[in-house]
């Protein structure tokens, strides 16, 4: 299969047509696996709710995966942890059957081991009783779901071919833009480190596609030490919410851009922002079109980093998953805006949650040949 | 695009494109390699470790003893000047032979995948990473050679060949009928597949197979890479092999005691270089200095600790910032190749600008309000200051450090009568004292906003003996440089005073505000530091300036940091907090450390500021005075901050 073939008519379901979507899906017996994380990030119970509410029959299972970076750690944000658990306690309750994952994230001396316990746990995972298993990513960190995703749709491509997965997504742009990450290590993710490292392929051509938003500068910086890319191609988003965003990007990286990687101004690529399956494409025609480019010196080898919103990195999980790409990723804290509080649990804004839900179908029904 | 020459980071760019050495050695400072040049007895005898916090020049200094460097510096020594002085310190070193590399500079930076292996438990834990490393120790070697001898990887291996001589210990022997070849071809394709077998293990959730079957029970490269014969079209290369790793910091604790007790016990044959970060030491090995147990440096290994290396700190950035310059000549015009040339030092300027009368009326005023009921003291050397100053900017600075001078004497806990004067002679003294006239100097910067962190002495200093530093400060000035180029300013408004310390201010300011994002346990290290800083600040401005010319770090005795390493272990959390803040930030230089200093009768454990950290607090950047703190203090600065406290002008502890 060429790359770009596996999801050419893959389904993104957007908020205006998701509750319908889902609730025209439950109407049949659906046993359904809902795997979430446990954050401070006030859209962590919004899929929760809305899939309650679709009613219909089947097993309904909770997932909560746990993670930190140690046995004693305490969020410095717990009282939005704890809210969040105590909404997401009362929708549970008497809905679905629920199990904690515990991630112990760091090992000694600072290891990140997230994505190694997490694929551990989900390689071993009976899987045979589910028909949809819903990932929400809303309160996942990328360093989790991208290995999580990887392993569900492989286990879903093999032993467990009926099996439908599928991503999903809160979408706001603006919390996102305000969350800021610190950037404490950087490191190819665990299943996707392609052929990076390898020394034996040291020569051949590294490109770099990096999907850009907001207050990522450390983490640019830091990612670009370990890709070492002969070529760089930011991906920025546009057509967006706001027309300026893409420029303000640009501002806001002018000087890595232009001094640290004397960037060809030629290499920007635009995605649209609320598509990840432009995303998708736009990096699948990228390898495309690099792989033709460079077959008379040989391969190429292509890396992608999500510097993004959650549901731009969808499209990078799904071309870095179809083309065997490295992902390269910083590992940090995620700090939530200084504005947020707990206003934002108040039904309005939790309303305005549950209708900007986007759902990509990634395994199953509509790719059976 | 025009880019700026002094954020362009030489050493990460990759290793292998031609046109990346070429920019790499055109960017390197021929002087960095006095470091190495320090130990130039046992250079290739003895393992060298390399450790500096983040951007002190560890990977710089190991990439220019790579192939494709090397090369290139022989290709380009005919041309004089600066190649040949390369060329010429590299044979020195014995780096070349005859004017051609006789190194094979394995340059191995230690990838995250090497820290997977450390997962797998038992006897054999490092059999894999051993294999890895041999894998790409032999690799790595035939790739130099290729390089060194014009040969592509891709299309010429056959043209290599490779025998093991007799001297081989056995494993050795043994791993090379298992694992070599004579045959160039056959060797990159047996390495590549052991490399490719190992890396799809670690990587690919779904890998099924017998892991153990890939391990190697030592690091039997080395001992091969002794008594490995190399052929290039039948002809006997003649190399020393260098195996470089850098940042071995990336492997896990156990990996870097495995290693270090593997380079210690001789058991390598050859070169071997490591570079560390000092934050996967351990903050008592940075402080002592002692990488290995029962080791001894200079005997059994040498060490460069980069931010204390400063012998010719100042000439490696002036060299780098006129190579930095020279590489963007085009741009500017080549009006002038020093970077210096550029940072206007006109400390003079400034004062005869901006201290005027109405500044001196000012000041004159405070000097009487300082003096108070005992002013007849001091009468006299007021009008004797006001008689003898001509220039209005030099009788600014004599009244405030007069002022110093009255709050000294007011303030004494035991005074002299009030009829008797101060004399000529204690003004004098006092006025001769340069860390006096420097508090003065600091004090009359904050008080009449006057430009304070300009020029290129006090850009020097702001770098705290780090490159990267450095460059990044030159390159905030720098842009400003470029900007005027380009509108065509008159030489002279290059960079003013103001301009110079209004960008030190901003780049000072959001190197204190990214810390929490940037170093290890950063919340922790940020809190530290915040309080640090107010302390310092509050003890430095105080009116009688006691600890001339500023207070830049605290002192914490040895007995107490004992203490709060054994609390530590034993599991306080308290403890735990501030020693990961401690060990953090002098790992990345935030901190930098003078242990065991001795002091009325005490030895402290000194941790002064980085010096750009003292610009958000104002604080001078000469290494002066330190206070210091009881544990317990410490502490609760990390529970709520600085809180000041009502200080005696004589205090216990009080060092200058």
């Amino acid at each position: 299969m060429r790359i770009g073939e596996r999801w050419e008519d893959a389904i993104h379901v957007k908020p205006d047509f998701f509750k319908t979507f889902w609730s025209q899906r439950l109407e049949q017996k659906r046993d359904v696996l809902l795997i979430m994380g446990v954050g401070w990030d006030p859209r962590m119970t919004a899929l929760a709710r809305t899939i309650k509410a679709m009613g219909g029959q089947g097993l309904r299972s909770v997932h909560l995966i746990a993670y930190r970076p140690s046995p004693s750690f305490v969020s410095p944000q717990k009282h939005m942890v704890e809210k969040n658990l105590v909404a997401l306690e009362q929708i549970i309750g008497g809905w679905a059957t629920k199990e904690t994952i515990e991630v112990i994230t760091r090992k000694e001396g600072g290891l990140y081991v997230g994505d190694e316990v997490v694929a551990e746990h989900y390689l071993k995972c009976d899987l045979s009783g589910f028909t949809d298993i819903i990932v929400d990513v809303s309160a996942l960190p990328k360093s989790l779901y991208f290995t999580l995703l990887l392993v569900l749709a492989k286990r879903a491509g093999g032993e467990h071919k009926d099996i439908n997965v599928h991503a999903v997504a809160c979408q706001d742009v603006e919390l996102d833009a305000g969350i800021v990450e610190s950037a404490e290590d950087v490191r190819l993710l665990k299943g996707f480190r392609g052929r990076l490292t390898r020394l034996s392929q040291s020569d051949i051509p590294r490109i770099w596609a990096v999907i850009l938003e907001r207050n990522y500068s450390m983490s640019l910086t830091k990612l670009h030490g370990i890709v070492g890319p002969t070529d760089i191609y930011p991906i920025l988003p546009f057509p967006a919410r706001n027309p300026r965003g893409d420029d303000d990007i640009l501002i806001e990286y002018e000087s890595i851009f232009v001094n640290e990687w004397n960037l060809n101004p030629m290499n920007f690529i635009y995605a649209v922002e609320e598509e990840p399956l432009d995303v998708y494409r736009s990096i699948v025609s990228l390898y495309q079109w690099q792989k033709d480019a460079l077959e008379p010196l040989g391969d190429m080898s292509m890396v992608v980093s999500a510097l993004s919103s959650k549901l731009s990195s969808i499209g990078a999980f799904m071309a870095a998953f179809e083309g065997n790409m490295a992902v390269a990723h910083a590992i940090g804290r995620h700090n939530p805006p200084a504005y947020l509080d707990l206003s934002f649990w108040d039904n309005g804004k939790m309303r305005s949650f549950e209708d900007s839900l986007h759902s990509v179908w990634l395994t199953g029904e509509p790719y059976e040949s | 695009m025009i880019g700026n020459p002094f954020l362009y980071r030489a050493a990460d760019v990759r290793s292998g494109s031609m046109a990346d050495d070429r920019n790499f050695v055109n960017l390197f400072g021929v002087s960095s390699l006095g470091l190495i040049r320090e130990m130039s007895t046992n250079l290739w005898n003895i393992p060298l470790l390399m450790i500096s916090a983040p951007g002190g020049g560890k990977s710089s200094l190991m990439r220019i003893f790579s192939p494709g460097a090397l090369h290139y510096i022989e290709e380009t020594s005919r041309i004089g000047g600066v190649r040949q002085s390369l060329s010429e310190q590299m044979e020195a070193l014995g780096a070349f032979k005859g004017g051609k590399p006789y190194v094979v500079g394995l340059w191995l930076r230690m990838g995250s995948e090497f820290r997977t292996l450390s997962q797998v438990e038992g006897p054999d834990r490092h059999g894999l990473f051993c294999a890895l490393l041999n894998s790409r120790i032999v690799l790595s070697m035939i790739n130099g050679t290729c390089r060194l001898n014009d040969l592509s990887v891709g299309k010429d291996l056959n043209r290599l060949s490779f025998s093991i001589r007799p001297e081989a210990d056995s494993m050795t022997a043994a791993a090379w009928s298992k694992w070599g070849a004579s045959d160039g071809v056959a060797l990159h394709k047996k390495m590549s597949d052991l490399e490719n077998s190992i890396c799809e293990m670690t990587d690919d959730p779904f890998w099924h197979g017998d892991s153990s079957a890939l391990a190697h029970t030592r690091l039997w490269a080395s001992n091969l890479l002794a008594n490995l014969d190399i052929k290039v079209d039948g002809c006997a290369f003649s190399y020393r092999p260098l195996v470089m790793l850098d940042d071995a910091n990336e492997l896990s604790p156990d990996q870097i005691r495995y290693l270090l007790d593997m380079l210690m016990s001789r058991q390598v044959t050859v070169s071997f270089w490591v570079s560390f970060r000092k934050e996967a030491l351990g903050l008592e090995s940075v402080l002592t200095q002692r990488i290995h147990r029962a080791m001894e440096r200079g005997r059994d290994y040498q060490l460069i600790d980069f931010e204390r290396a400063r012998g010719d700190f100042r000439n490696r950035v002036l060299e780098i910032s006129k190579l930095r310059v020279q590489s963007a000549a085009v741009q500017i015009g080549g009006l002038s190749q020093a970077f210096i040339d550029f940072v206007s030092d006109e400390r003079d300027e400034v004062f005869l600008k901006r201290l005027d009368e109405g500044v001196a009326r000012e000041l004159r005023s405070r000097v009487l309000a300082a003096a108070g009921p005992e002013l007849e003291r001091f009468r006299s050397l007021i009008s004797h200051i006001e008689n003898d100053c001509s220039e209005t900017h030099d009788l600014c600075r004599r009244l405030r450090m007069l002022e110093i001078l009255i709050h000294r004497e007011v303030g004494k806990a035991q005074k002299s009568f009030n009829f008797l004067e101060v004399s000529d002679q204690t003004l004098r003294r006092h006025e001769s004292d340069k860390a006096i006239v420097e508090a003065a100097e600091l004090f009359l910067a904050k008080e009449y906003r006057l430009p304070y962190y300009f020029g290129a002495q006090r850009l020097f200093a702001l770098a705290s003996f780090n490159i990267q530093q450095f460059l990044k400060l030159a390159g905030a000035l720098f842009e400003e440089i470029m900007t005027a180029i380009r509108l065509d300013r008159d030489a002279d408004s290059f960079l003013l005073p103001e301009r110079q310390h209004a960008i030190v201010n901003d780049v000072g300011r959001t190197f204190l505000d990214e810390i929490p994002f940037t170093v290890t346990n950063g919340s922790q290290v940020s809190r530290l530091l915040r309080a640090t800083g107010d302390m310092c600040m509050r003890e430095t401005y105080r009116q009688s300036a006691p600890y001339a010319p500023g207070v830049t770090g605290l002192a914490l005795t040895m007995h107490e940091f004992e203490a709060l390493a054994k609390r530590t272990r034993k599991g306080d959390e308290a403890c735990l907090e501030l020693y990961q803040a401690i060990e953090s930030a002098v790992a990345h230089n935030i901190l930098e450390p003078e242990p065991n200093y001795k002091c009325k009768g005490q030895e402290f454990l000194v941790l002064y500021l980085n010096r750009l950290l003292c610009v958000p607090f104002q604080l001078p950047l000469q290494r002066g005075g330190f206070r210091e703190q009881r544990l317990l203090t410490l502490l609760e600065w990390m529970r709520s901050g600085y809180r000041k406290t009502k200080v005696p002008e004589r205090q216990l502890g009080l060092c200058e």
